[in-house]
């Protein structure tokens, strides 16, 4: 079966009335026009109608008369549909999809055959454990409600050992109000977790045991790590709160619950939540069990072919070695794969921590487009990847013997013995070249020592890991695809008010990513063939009419301009390229990455269609996410394609 | 002989086994009767086949002559029952996909198409005790280079290549032609070939030869078997044959 949603969405508005005390509840095609008659308890959610079932008119439904209306969710569309026999439908009843937890809404006469056909869908409801509400509406104003949760109170084991989530004592005072503010929310996010998928809760009581154990490990810690924690925590409440009203809003009972994203607040948006999850969760089992620090610290077991710095500089053919591949780790320890909590919101917009991971709220309305797509997230996942791995690279801070012994191989004092030392050469190296780049001034071998070594480190350190998130990003999740690298990303940055200070940074971030691909090449062809690639891309965008900002414009010109100087940096930071392309990126992991057991033939291997909901499942989200992407700006789209990912990934497929 | 392209289809728990009379006549369609499918006996002496036909006023086969005596234009349907499993092919697959969104006019909930898992079906035939060897490959490059998309291998047995030994994990592949390797007299290739399946579900069975049907059918219950389906469809049903 397939079901067409109509691209023109509509607004289901309840009203709490005061006086009289009443609940009202409305179909509006116009926000504006619902805002016209906003009151304090006013909620609102967009809804897709569903073609096959009546479309309603788009003029505003008051539902005069008797009426039920049912919320089913978090499922399929077309799987409670299909199950929904043609012939018991009865030919005057609506149905909507929305992006809430409660994402298939039917509406129903009240009469003998309304009631009958309602009774059929809460029955299959009912033998799938599908969460439902029901209400009777009478002239618009809502007269009785029966819900019905995935799981009762009573039912709810989750929570069995509710000690667990009480206080602790002994903690520091400063972390008491954070700690006990952090119970509070993960032991309601777990008791309404339970109306969800088993993995939401799942995911939940991992990141609860990783935070428990930091909290129990700040008694009697140092301040740092009490600070540690406490930063730790703030982050984590911020984020449990946002994905708490996001996800849980709109679930039974919807008209007590409201989420704070203002033009979902009625349903929430569980489903888009959902998606986001399932997309990040795919891409963090793939990478995080590849254990990529790991075999980057593997690396000190591989010789090394180079004894200097300049053969190794000089050398093309270890970027194809895919010695990052070859690694086979013995002693696997074990491993559990850490979730990220994620979220959305418009404060922070694309942002990660170590255990958290935000999207804007555009990206629940455009999660296909271009500009705003969700796959904006691999760049924050990159972001806790490469910290990973640059933490075994890096020398600690206060470790005066390490820092020592990389001022050593700096100032050629030492060799290179293995892969590892190869790694930490260039990265090391990149340091001294940047800044004498920065500075026109050179820095001889028997300059470096420690300290400068340390001072270099802290300058250059956050620009230094841009450049290799970014290169990072590019080789993995957009498989050294240039021109779709730089539209992606300037379309994202195009979007974003007040970075036109940054515009020569991001050029340079841009150059250093793509150029991983044309390592092979001489300096020359490189410098020419990125150029090239860049200006055509940034003039695409500047003459982009749904791009509001310069920023496109003013890049390119910035790069006509002054392109001597800019071959200049980006030539100071081509090791960073070189030790991403040789020793964090790797075919083999990338190919398990992407990998989609359900592929077929054609243009993108899919078969879905753009708008068509079916029961074709998926196996790998971020390949299908990013064969759907388009230039359009389309809610209906978007809408589709969250539903896709949230419910359509085969669950055998992807717990492998 | 005639080639043959299908689906395995599984019903909902709700409709039950598969019997004739509901690939007959489903539901009543609005409001006229009209039947689907016409049942025509067996199929070649064969147990479990079964000929129906199927009347469209489409036309599909690329032979002008029926189409000048005008609609309705009727074709031959081979099916094979199992409980609520239902194997439907037919000579070509536009003529199968056009009856199977007919059935999902008359059938609610609609019978549910069946998709192979490709690369997990190589990796258990390449158990050396499978009597079946893999005949053919179609698949596409995991990473999606610009470069290099799809590689297609044709041979006795593909997957004993050094080609496919040293390069198959960077492929996600999406058909598969499995052949019996019990006939070593057989030239190599295409006629040693019994079937070939698609993870989009698609059955082409190459003729319909006696002892080609009777592996075919071997190959298709080990298949649902060892799990090389999607997870929903049923291990058993009903009244499976």
């Amino acid at each position: 079966m397939e079901i067409e949603v109509t691209s023109k969405k509509v607004f289901l508005v309840l009203r709490n009335e005061i006086a009289p005390s009443e609940q009202r509840i409305e179909i509006i095609p116009r926000l504006k026009s619902v805002l016209q008659h906003w009151t304090s308890g006013t909620r609102v959610s967009p809804l897709w109608a569903i073609k096959e079932f009546a479309v309603c008119k788009t003029t505003r439904c008051m539902f005069n008369g008797p009426h039920i209306l049912l919320f089913i969710g978090p499922v399929s569309s077309i799987r409670a549909l299909s199950n929904f026999k043609k012939a018991s439908r009865p030919g005057n009843c609506n149905a909507w999809v929305g992006v809430g937890a409660f994402n298939l809404v039917v509406r129903f006469d009240a009469n003998e055959e309304g009631t009958e056909a309602s009774r059929l869908l809460i029955f299959w409801a009912n033998e799938n454990k599908v969460p439902y509400e029901r209400w009777q509406v009478e002239d618009g104003c809502i007269k009785q409600i029966e819900a019905k949760p995935l799981i009762s109170h009573q039912q709810n084991n989750t929570l069995k050992n509710i000690e667990a989530f009480s206080p602790k004592k002994g903690l520091d005072p400063s972390l008491t109000l954070h700690a006990n503010e952090f119970y509070v929310l993960m032991v309601s996010a777990m008791a309404r977790s339970k109306n969800f998928p088993t993995k939401i809760s799942e995911n939940l009581s991992i990141i609860f045991s990783e935070m428990e154990e930091d909290i129990e490990g700040s008694k009697q810690a140092d301040s740092q790590t009490i600070t540690n924690v406490r930063a730790s925590l703030v982050l984590m409440n911020s984020a449990l709160s946002r994905f708490s009203s996001q996800t849980f809003s709109g679930i039974s009972p919807i008209t007590s619950t409201s989420c704070h994203l203002a033009t979902h607040s009625l349903l929430g948006t569980g489903t888009a939540n959902l998606a986001l999850d399932c997309l990040v969760g795919t891409i963090v089992a793939s990478l995080g069990s590849a254990l990529l620090p790991e075999r980057v610290i593997a690396l000190k077991s591989l010789e090394s072919n180079f004894k200097t710095y300049d053969e190794l500089s000089s050398h093309k053919n270890f970027i194809n070695d895919d010695c990052l591949g070859k690694i086979t780790l013995e002693n696997k320890k074990d491993n559990s794969i850490i979730p990220l909590l994620t979220y959305f919101s418009g404060r922070e917009g694309y942002s990660s921590h170590l255990q958290t991971l935000s999207a804007p709220p555009s990206s629940i309305a455009y999660a296909d487009s271009y500009s705003v797509n969700i796959l904006t997230v691999t760049h924050e996942l990159s972001h806790i990847v490469v910290e990973g791995i640059l933490a075994y690279l890096y020398p600690e801070p206060n470790d005066k013997i390490a820092i020592e012994k990389i001022a050593d191989i700096l100032s050629k004092v030492k060799g290179i013995e293995t892969k590892f030392d190869e790694a930490q050469r260039l990265l090391m190296e990149a340091f001294i070249v940047i800044e004498q780049d920065s500075m026109r001034e050179k820095i001889y071998a028997h300059n470096i020592d420690a300290d400068l070594v340390s001072y270099l480190i802290k300058k250059w350190r956050k620009s230094v890991k841009e450049i290799i998130v970014h290169t990072f990003d590019y080789l993995y999740f957009f498989q050294n695809d240039p021109k779709s690298y730089v539209y992606s990303i300037w379309n994202t940055w195009c979007s974003i008010p007040g970075i036109g200070d940054r515009i020569e940074e991001y050029v340079l971030r841009t150059l250093c990513a793509i150029s991983s691909g044309q390592l092979h090449n001489t300096p020359e062809q490189r410098y020419e063939e990125t150029r090239k690639i860049l200006i055509e891309v940034l003039e695409e965008l500047s003459g982009d009419q749904t791009i509001t900002t310069d920023y496109a414009l003013t890049a390119k010109k910035y790069l006509l301009e002054n392109w001597n100087d800019i071959k200049d940096s980006w030539n100071s930071r081509i090791d960073l390229v070189r030790l991403v392309s040789g020793y964090f990126y790797s075919k083999t992991i990338t190919a398990d990455l992407l990998s989609d057991s359900l592929i077929g033939s054609g243009k993108t291997g899919y078969s879905k269609k753009r708008g068509i909901f079916d029961e074709i499942t998926i196996e790998n989200p971020l390949r299908f996410t990013r064969a759907y992407l388009q230039k359009n700006l389309c809610e209906r789209d978007s809408l589709w394609l969250l539903h896709n990912v949230a419910f359509c990934c085969d669950e055998k497929a992807s717990k492998e | 002989m005639t080639a043959f392209t299908g689906y395995l289809l599984v019903a909902d728990e709700s409709i039950g086994d598969i019997t004739v009379e509901l690939l007959e006549k489903g539901w009543y369609c609005s409001n006229k009767s009209e039947s689907l499918l016409k049942y025509s006996g067996s199929f070649q002496d064969l147990s479990l086949w079964e000929t129906y036909i199927f009347s469209s006023k489409y036309f599909f086969t690329e032979d002008k002559t029926p189409e000048l005596l005008g609609p309705p234009y009727h074709y031959r349907v081979v099916c094979a029952r199992s409980g609520r499993k239902l194997i439907v092919l037919t000579e070509l697959r536009k003529i199968t996909d056009h009856l199977i969104s007919r059935l999902d006019e008359t059938i609610t909930p609609n019978l549910r198409k069946v998709h192979f898992c490709i690369d997990d079906l190589i990796t258990g035939f390449s158990n050396s005790n499978s009597k079946y060897q893999t005949t053919s490959l179609r698949g596409r490059i995991k990473d999606d280079t610009r470069n290099l998309r799809t590689i297609s291998l044709y041979g006795t047995n593909v997957i004993d290549s050094p080609v496919f030994r040293e390069h198959h994990n960077l492929f996600n592949f999406y058909s598969c032609g499995l052949g019996y390797s019990g006939f070593p007299e057989m030239p190599y290739g295409e006629e040693r070939e019994i079937v070939r399946l698609g993870t989009d579900g698609v059955i082409y069975l190459r003729s319909f030869e006696k002892w080609r049907v009777c592996e075919f059918q071997k190959i298709i219950k080990q298949v649902i078997r060892d799990r090389y389906v999607e997870s929903w469809v049923p291990l058993y049903s009903g009244g499976d044959r």
